[in-house]
């Protein structure tokens, strides 16, 4: 993973044209360290994907005491004494929302937050048309412990997707929260995802100086200017104004930041593009983020709630095709092909994991617990039981290796155990009626 | 002041799929259609609902870039990356994004801002920073701004700056509902009519205190409807409340519509556009003229495609149609192919937009756990005789039987747009009924349907409901509903025009005024 690069011939590449030369990038001294030993920190990655699977591919049947694993899932098949493939794990905290029905909506929103969903000012939960309204109940697992280790590395947490744009506000388009009302929104553009981690890394270039005063200007200005505009609204409006005031102070304590110990940039993006090539490269830039230590929690979310991704040669979008009939073969096949895709991406995020040698000769994958969450179990029912859940990396924690049977636990109770495995000694997650503590199947 | 709405509040209950708004159950209940009466507003005093401190989107950004520099910007779509609504909180990343969007900015326009110690130059200064920040600047910022030691700087720090970014409207804490002032009123109405920051005028109407009634609001509004910018935004509602977002890379299965190419959504755009253009150049932009007009515009590439050879001009023309068959924007190509599947139609699709978006029904969605299956293609029955399989099982038929049949009404039209006389060489039934409206029955086909619609009282206040939404760009509350009524009876008028509709909805209390909610306990204690 160390490829050291010329940056600016890397921005080039990337086209990185109506970016220019990024904010950070001339707060930097030149000349970096690369990172020293220490004790090796525990990583969290949460990968989101919609429209559930086709269970009886997926999940796997034993005979005769063997395991045998689903088709669709073989993709993962050399990672399987990393894996821990989840069986009866149930969206207990959506089965019994009493606020959301759009099943989507639910999903979507409760996959990483197991907490119902609230309604918006209109006093809806969504969608009334196209203009939707309401709001996930609460932080994502990933947004919770980002908040914990706030100020620990040069980003709290670093959220990727492909194609996973939509509209604020909306349960059924986003997957990671950082509260109630604030959607994180993913980073897609991969110039620009380059541009804004990598960049500010060993900037070569000679004097900056002017630059540096310039750009402080900027942020002492906009901090004065918000300051006033902060005293010139009322309560509500400053509570939300605070947010932003936060993410200023965010951007100054990266700034604080910047010097000590970062590593080499990236590999160089190859060009590859659509669904699939800017997850991969969104993909590997989260695990070179998660590899220098410039964050400890990322997320990835593949396309939205009810994606309506199309895949070459089928015949419709992806939800659309998760509707056909149990029976019907072609459309079955289609939705494998799918399972498959996204099976392989978890595939290479492992990979890019494994291959990482921390300091002390062990693989990144062995500090970093990884959940793969859908948003459903089976897309013509909804059914928000036996969802399939992967969890996979720390296998000295976590029972990999095989099947890991849930016996109808709760969704939440699988994020108690990752964060127990992080070092956490919480006793619930989302909300306590929905939670009975760890799922202990799950932990050696 | 104390709220007095509580008896509106029966207007947005559950109804299930005759419902109107609101969350809908899974069984239908035969609740009328309520509005609120006059005396019931005349009680209530002044309404007008909380608001979310927003952010400008993306788009609303680069309209106000094209606006102030009279050049097509995708700028802050390209650096802002923000989702269309652009209400979303910030990280520190959006913040980093703002900083290099105003050094973009300052990059290309700070020259016009390049100038030294003179009284000229802090009148120049001055007027930018009140076009930027939609207000004026106190003498404490405009010094701060001079002190700057370039013009790009001083562009780059109007356009990074929150004051640019963030929409405020300071109204205080006291608990009520309070005014907005000629500022806030300003940038409410550009945004609303214009989808864009305001213009000098409306900003000196705001200075010399015209705003601060509603005559002076509306005579504002009906000079911005006039403007180039106030005719596109009105072309923009009928993309929105159309839902044309996926118009522009709409493709169809090459198998079953071999002659379908990337120039179609263009005329198809094209074509809507002209037709609100026409009724707009023809003084009256009528309800009934929109849902059930038996004429469209054509030129000669897009009359070629649907297979008949009228207009021979590059530029779109009125052409009569068929008049058993059309029925306005709802039988435009761009409703019709964007509401259907790549290779058939969707009556449900079709269906659930009159049931939602014409007449503002709710629809449940399809209870928990049941298997939601799609009719597999079946060459040998029509699409109809396909979903009437599924509308047997009662289970479906609930509500299903409340969406599918006025979708049937467009099933002479295929998933392409085009008029077609027979699918898989069987007849097409396009008769329906419709059910839990204030015009139910029976029809045969689009323009018995669009006919209904035009004379539907419920059709005409849901037209209302989705013009507020657009113009707020969110959705209503309780305290919106005698606004949304008050549209609606400007619309009942000699001209029956649309446009007395905006204007009486942006010149409405929810439009100049805000309520402040008293301080809640809301779940700050809550575990982090």
């Amino acid at each position: 993973m160390s490829r050291t690069i010329s940056r600016r011939r890397m921005l080039r590449g990337l086209g990185a044209g109506a970016l220019g030369l990024p904010f950070l990038s001339a707060m930097l001294p030149a000349g970096r360290s690369v990172a020293q030993a220490r004790e090796v920190p525990k990583r969290l990655v949460i990968v989101y994907r919609s429209n559930g699977v086709v269970p009886d591919r997926w999940f796997p049947t034993t005979s005769g005491g063997e395991l045998r694993w689903g088709a669709n899932m073989m993709p993962l098949q050399r990672h399987r004494a990393d894996l821990a493939i989840l069986e009866r794990l149930d969206m207990v905290s959506a089965m019994e929302d009493p606020v959301g029905r759009n099943p989507h909506d639910l999903g979507t929103s409760h996959a990483a937050v197991a907490r119902p969903l609230v309604m918006g000012p209109s006093g809806r939960y969504a969608s009334a048309g196209h203009l939707k309204d309401g709001s996930a109940g609460g932080p994502s697992i990933d947004q919770l412990v980002a908040r914990r280790l706030r100020g620990t590395t040069l980003f709290d947490s670093l959220v990727f997707g492909s194609r996973a744009g939509g509209l604020p506000h909306t349960p059924i388009n986003h997957a990671f929260w950082r509260d109630r009302f604030e959607p994180v929104t993913p980073m897609q553009d991969p110039a620009e995802a380059f541009a804004r981690i990598f960049a500010p890394l060993g900037d070569e270039s000679a004097s900056r100086a002017a630059e540096q005063a310039r750009q402080q200007r900027l942020l002492d200005g906009v901090s004065d200017d918000l300051a006033r505009l902060r005293g010139r609204l009322g309560a509500e409006d400053r509570r939300r104004l605070d947010a932003h005031a936060s993410a200023v102070g965010e951007l100054e304590d990266r700034l604080a930041h910047l010097g000590a110990d970062l590593c080499q940039t990236p590999e160089t993006y190859a060009g590859g593009t659509g669904y699939q090539g800017v997850g991969r490269y969104l993909t590997d830039l989260m695990v070179h983020a998660l590899a220098c230590d410039l964050t400890r929690v990322a997320a990835f979310q593949w396309s939205t709630g009810e994606s309506r991704i199309r895949f070459s040669g089928h015949a419709d979008h992806h939800h659309g095709l998760s509707h056909g009939g149990d029976s019907n073969a072609r459309v079955q096949e289609d939705l494998s092909e799918a399972d498959r895709f996204y099976a392989g991406e978890l595939a290479h995020l492992l990979d890019e994991l494994a291959a990482v040698e921390e300091a002390d000769g062990s693989r990144l994958l062995d500090h970093t617990a990884v959940v793969f969450i859908n948003e459903v179990g089976k897309g013509n029912n909804h059914s928000k039981r036996r969802l399939p859940f992967l969890v996979a990396g720390m296998p000295s924690v976590f029972r990999t290796g095989g099947v890991v049977d849930a016996r109808g636990a709760a969704h939440a109770d699988l994020y108690v155990s990752v964060l127990r495995a992080l070092g956490y000694d919480d006793r619930t997650f989302g909300i306590p009626e929905h939670c009975s503590g760890p799922l202990g199947a799950l932990l050696r | 002041m104390p709220r007095t709405t509580t008896s509106l509040m029966l207007l947005v209950g559950a109804l299930g799929c005759t419902g109107t708004i609101g969350e809908g159950g899974h069984s239908p209940t035969d609740s009328p259609d309520v509005a609120p009466t006059p005396a019931q507003c005349a009680a209530q005093g002044p309404a007008a609902s909380t608001a979310i401190l927003s952010r400008l989107s993306a788009r609303a950004v680069d309209r106000s870039l094209e606006a102030l520099f009279g050049e097509p910007s995708t700028r802050a779509e390209e650096l802002l990356h923000d989702a269309p609504g652009g209400a979303d909180l910030v990280g520190s990343i959006d913040v980093e994004r703002q900083l290099d969007f105003g050094a973009q900015v300052g990059i290309a326009e700070g020259p016009r801002l390049q100038c030294g110690e003179t009284t000229e130059c802090r009148t120049r200064v001055a007027t930018w920073g009140r076009r930027v920040w939609r207000r004026p600047l106190s003498d404490a910022e405009l010094d701060a701004l001079m002190a700057l030691p370039s013009g790009r700087e001083r562009m780059t720090r109007l356009f990074g700056s929150p004051h640019f970014h963030y929409v405020p409207e300071p109204v205080g804490d006291t608990p009520g509902v309070a005014e907005l002032d000629g500022w806030a009123r300003a940038t409410r109405l550009a945004f609303a009519l214009t989808g864009a920051t305001p213009d000098d005028a409306l900003l000196d109407a705001a200075a010399a205190g015209a705003l601060e009634t509603a005559e002076g609001v509306r005579t504002e509004g009906e000079r911005l409807l006039g403007t180039e910018g106030g005719q596109r935004w009105l072309r923009a509602f009928f993309h929105w409340w159309l839902d044309l977002d996926h118009l522009a890379d709409l493709d169809k299965d090459p198998e079953v519509f071999g002659d379908w190419s990337d120039a179609v959504p263009g005329l198809y755009r094209r074509e809507l556009d002209a037709f609100v253009d026409a009724l707009v150049a023809g003084g009256r932009l009528g309800f009934d003229d929109l849902v059930s007009a038996t004429w469209t515009m054509e030129n000669d590439a897009l009359a070629r495609y649907r297979g008949h050879s009228a207009p021979s001009s590059e530029a779109f023309v009125r052409v009569e149609r068929d008049p058993a068959h059309h029925a306005g924007v709802l039988t435009s190509g761009a409703f019709l192919a964007t509401h259907a599947r790549r290779y058939e139609t969707s009556p449900l699709h079709r269906g659930l937009f009159i049931r939602e978006r014409i007449f503002c029904g709710s629809v449940g969605d399809p209870p928990e756990d049941v298997e939601v299956v799609a009719p597999d293609p079946d060459p040998s029955l029509t699409t109809r005789e396909r979903l009437a399989q599924h509308r047997a099982d009662p289970a479906c038929a609930t509500c299903h039987d409340y969406l599918d049949p006025p979708g049937f009404a467009f099933e002479r039209f295929d998933a392409d747009g085009r008029l077609r006389d027979t699918e898989n060489g069987l007849p097409i039934d396009a008769s329906g009924e419709l059910r839990g409206t204030d015009v139910d029955g029976f029809f045969d086909g689009a323009a018995e349907l669009g006919a209904r619609i035009a004379e539907s009282a419920q059709a005409q206040r849901c037209f209302s409901r989705q013009w507020f939404r657009f113009l707020r760009q969110s959705l209503e509350t309780e305290d919106d509903e005698c606004a949304i009524e008050g549209g609606y009876d400007a619309m009942q008028g000699a001209d029956r025009d649309a446009r007395d509709l905006v204007l009486a909805l942006v010149t409405s209390d929810a439009f100049l005024m805000r309520r402040v909610a008293a301080p809640s306990d809301d779940a700050e204690g809550e575990e982090r």
